[in-house]
């Protein structure tokens, strides 16, 4: 039983979304403030966290990366239709996936499922599976255990970004464009937004790449999409 | 249309004023230019001075001509009576051939010169008959008295002789 | 405007019009002060030299006096002219028909002079002779008497003096003039490009700044500088252009203050509608458990609280376009199977005629592609008839994509009109149909794609057989909005 920490403010919003995912099977434990949702998530375990970006206090970018420093908590954001900016923000500040209010319960559901199929546990889907030790250069990709590791030391990726990165290295020096990716990781229709293939090839970069400015592992593909290599 | 034709001829028209007056500055310019001929331009009277001898008038071409000699005229009464006396003397040789002649008769010196009585002007009474002379010849003692009496330019002359007196009459020559 | 036409205009510009009436009045001022001044020195040298020479003349006659004979001889002629003759005057003498020797002299006294000589009066005239202008000098002789008067002795003498000198003196002033004129000439030139500069100048000036004005820029002004009628004129166009600074200003607040109130009331509606979107899952499915009227109206506000939250969104995103805030996400799209999936999403793949050719990648914003194609595909099906037809036409920078319905078409009045806000063509028309944004954020989303300065653009038409067709056309590749507001 998936246990999904809300954190919004408004309480109509609040007690709308809880009542129809607990509907779906959820446990759904809501809370108003940031702060709440932090002390929460320290007292007891959350399998997904749903995360409102207009928040009082402390506001939700900031509520994101203090979940994503202390560890790979899938997060989901919900953000107004007319922010632009702010899902570009909240993507870099480390959030997996976003939905746009007023949004349907079985619409934000299918997100919520899609995120946890992304999480080791729940990650036995069909895919590019191909178990045992692979070594990229100096990154070696453990696909049994989902440990990725660079020089020996382990890397601590979102399962959202290991997921992309297993994805792209599954098919080395082989070009996958933004809608490819959606479909197979975020596993959006046709229309996802490529900018959640663009804030994640980023953070990816960030933690494996030795230059993030001049990738070596996951490069673009200008007009085409992202390649993982030739190294 | 109208008024581009207009504004056109306008603007044709001025254009054709300033060429006018652009050439005619022209012609005036170089026309004017260097010193050019003049119409005759008058000044003060001709040049005048005094003559050394006594002077009579002789004929030249049927015209009254003035002669001087240069010898001193023979003392006499008066210098008009002695100036009389040579021209009725007439022409010298030389003058003769130099184409003066004269047509006063020898007879009519010695005369007198005196003012007239009732008018103003001169009044020669002569030797000879005055009535039969032509008017060529009273001229030529008219002047000749006229040019010898100071004093009375243009005044008439009355001719009076044993037969009678000529009226008054001034010298012709200016 | 014909190049005559301009050229015209050109060769009688304000420039040249200056130039040519300060050249005129340079030349005109010099030729008439040059050339009064030169006649004025003329007439002062010639009647100096005149005067000179008849003085001379007339000096040196009154030495013959007293004359002793008359008539004179050949002999007495002769040296008499030879006394009056020198290196630069040229002197006969005549008594009656007896002339001097050295006579040619003789040949260019004139008749007029002759006959005002013989008048008693010295007289002068100048005369050309081989070319060259000469001073002709004649008097009488004449003989003075005790009152006054004189009478001629019948001696006249002619003197024929060389004005070469003169001449020189007198072209030398000419020269001059000349000189003088062309030289003012040239400083009129200059004064006349000084002042043209500084008439035109401003006048340019006030071009521009009209030019600017009228292509929108409202803050522009000119400097005014002195006190005259050009001062006056920028004077008068800066409060012109204040005034209509402030208006249009006023009228962009009032329009901007109506806007956001709009986008405000949308933000407003958002957390309500977001919390009952939240449960129209749960009304549906409890819809179907509700006896009666109960299940009726669950449904009926489920369904509707969707078609509100679409208006919301579309006013939403209506404003996002009024404030400039929309932004293109591009990536790197093959048309094709975008409109298909387009199509696919929305159960309408069946329904349509396509003709989408393969391999046709464009970069654009894929989610705005999917909202222009739904929205012309979704208002053929509502006001068209079907068949509806999508056609994928690419050239070398821009793509085209037709859609086209077989219905009766849109009518002439209606056309200016098809991407105005909430325009309803048929009043029957019930609000359930759609939020009345849907062209007019199609074309907002078609203005939003852009290329070398060029924006995308979505027409409306009719087809030759009758039938609406939309024409969308973007670019192949379309620039990364920097600030594209679609102002209407």
């Amino acid at each position: 039983m998936p246990q999904v920490l809300l954190i919004e403010d408004h309480q109509t919003v609040r007690d709308g979304l809880q009542l129809a995912l607990t509907r779906q099977g959820h446990t759904v434990v809501a809370v108003a403030t940031g702060e709440q949702g932090l002390e929460r998530l320290r007292t007891a375990a959350s399998d997904v966290v749903v995360l409102d970006l207009m928040l009082p206090g402390m506001d939700g970018f900031e509520v994101c990366r203090r979940i994503r420093q202390q560890g790979d908590l899938p997060i989901i954001m919900l953000t107004a239709r007319n922010d632009d900016m702010d899902v570009v923000a909240g993507l870099e500040a480390g959030a997996d996936d976003y939905v746009v209010k007023p949004v349907q319960a079985r619409v934000l559901e299918a997100r919520i499922r899609a995120v946890l199929r992304r999480t080791g546990g729940d990650s036995r889907r069909p895919g590019p599976e191909r178990p045992g030790l692979h070594q990229h250069g100096a990154l070696t990709i453990d696909r049994a255990a989902l440990v990725v590791s660079k020089d020996g030391a382990p890397v601590s990726l979102a399962p959202t970004e290991l997921r992309l990165l297993l994805e792209l290295a599954h098919t080395p020096g082989q070009v996958l464009s933004r809608q490819q990716l959606l479909e197979a990781v975020w596993e959006h229709g046709y229309l996802g937004d490529s900018r959640l293939v663009d804030a994640c090839v980023q953070r990816l970069r960030a933690k494996i790449e030795d230059e993030p400015s001049a990738p070596v592992y996951i490069q673009t593909v200008r007009g085409f999409g992202y390649r993982f290599g030739p190294l | 249309m109208i008024r581009a034709g207009r504004r056109r001829t306008v603007s044709r028209r001025r254009a054709a004023r300033m060429l006018l007056a652009g050439g005619l500055l022209l012609t005036v310019l170089t026309a004017g230019c260097g010193v050019r001929p003049s119409d005759v331009i008058t000044g003060r009277a001709a040049v005048s001075g005094p003559s050394a001898g006594p002077g009579f008038y002789l004929i030249s071409h049927g015209e009254l001509t003035l002669v001087l000699r240069a010898t001193k005229p023979s003392p006499g009464p008066s210098l008009p009576a002695a100036t009389l006396a040579l021209l009725a003397a007439g022409p010298t040789p030389s003058e003769r051939s130099a184409g003066l002649s004269s047509e006063v008769p020898p007879d009519v010196a010695p005369a007198t010169v005196t003012p007239s009585v009732d008018e103003p002007g001169i009044t020669v009474t002569m030797s000879g008959a005055v009535l039969p002379l032509s008017t060529v010849a009273a001229n030529q003692i008219i002047c000749t008295v006229v040019f010898a009496v100071s004093g009375q330019g243009s005044a008439p002359v009355t001719l009076v002789g044993p037969d009678g007196t000529r009226p008054p009459w001034p010298c012709p020559l200016g | 405007m014909t190049p005559w036409h301009r050229a015209r205009a050109m060769a009688l510009g304000l420039r040249v019009r200056l130039l040519l009436a300060f050249a005129l009045l340079g030349v005109t001022t010099t030729a008439v002060v040059a050339s009064g001044s030169y006649f004025q020195a003329r007439t002062v040298i010639l009647q100096q030299a005149q005067d000179a020479a008849v003085a001379s003349l007339t000096d040196q006659l009154s030495k013959v006096y007293p004359v002793a004979s008359l008539p004179p001889t050949q002999e007495e002629l002769d040296v008499l002219a030879q006394s009056l003759s020198d290196r630069e005057v040229d002197t006969v003498v005549r008594y009656g028909e007896l002339w001097s020797q050295r006579a040619d002299a003789a040949d260019i006294v004139t008749p007029e002079l002759r006959q005002e000589v013989a008048g008693g009066r010295v007289a002068w005239q100048r005369v050309e002779r081989y070319g060259t202008p000469v001073l002709l000098i004649g008097t009488q002789l004449r003989f003075e008497r005790s009152d006054g008067t004189s009478v001629p002795s019948g001696v006249e003498v002619y003197s024929v003096r060389s004005l070469v000198t003169e001449q020189q003196s007198v072209d030398r002033l000419a020269g001059l003039a000349w000189v003088t004129g062309g030289l003012s000439l040239i400083l009129a030139v200059l004064l006349a490009l000084l002042a043209a500069q500084g008439v035109l100048r401003p006048v340019r000036e006030l071009g521009r700044a009209a030019r600017r004005l009228g292509e929108g820029d409202l803050s522009t002004r000119l400097t005014v500088r002195g006190v005259d009628e050009l001062a006056d004129v920028a004077r008068t166009f800066n409060d012109t252009a204040g005034t209509l600074e402030h208006q249009v200003g006023e009228l962009r607040r009032m329009e901007a203050d109506a806007r956001r109130f709009v986008a405000d009331v949308s933000h407003e509606l958002r957390t309500p509608l977001a919390a009952m979107t939240a449960v129209t899952d749960v009304l549906d499915e409890e819809a179907d458990r509700l006896p009666g009227d109960a299940g009726q109206a669950a449904r009926l506000v489920s369904q509707e609280t969707q078609n509100l939250t679409q208006l919301v969104n579309d006013l939403i995103e209506v404003s996002r376009f009024d404030s400039g805030t929309a932004r293109l996400a591009l990536d790197d799209v093959d048309v094709a199977a975008a409109i298909n999936a387009t199509l696919r999403l929305r159960r309408w793949a069946d329904r349509v005629q396509t003709d989408l050719p393969s391999g046709v990648i464009a970069r654009l914003d894929p989610r705005r592609l999917d909202v222009i194609v739904a929205n012309l595909v979704g208002n053929a099906f509502r006001h068209g008839t079907e068949p509806v037809s999508v056609r994928l036409r690419a050239e070398a920078d821009w793509i085209t994509i037709e859609v086209a319905d077989q219905g009766p078409g849109l009518d002439p009045e209606v056309l200016p009109h098809v991407f105005d806000r909430f325009y309803k063509a048929d009043t029957a028309r019930t609000r359930s149909e759609g939020s009345g944004l849907g062209l007019a954020i199609a074309w907002e989303n078609a203005r939003l794609h852009r290329h070398a300065g060029q924006s995308g653009s979505l027409v409306a038409g009719n087809t030759p057989d009758c039938g609406a067709v939309f024409t969308l056309r973007l670019p192949r590749v379309a620039a990364e909005t920097v600030d594209a507001g679609g102002v209407r």
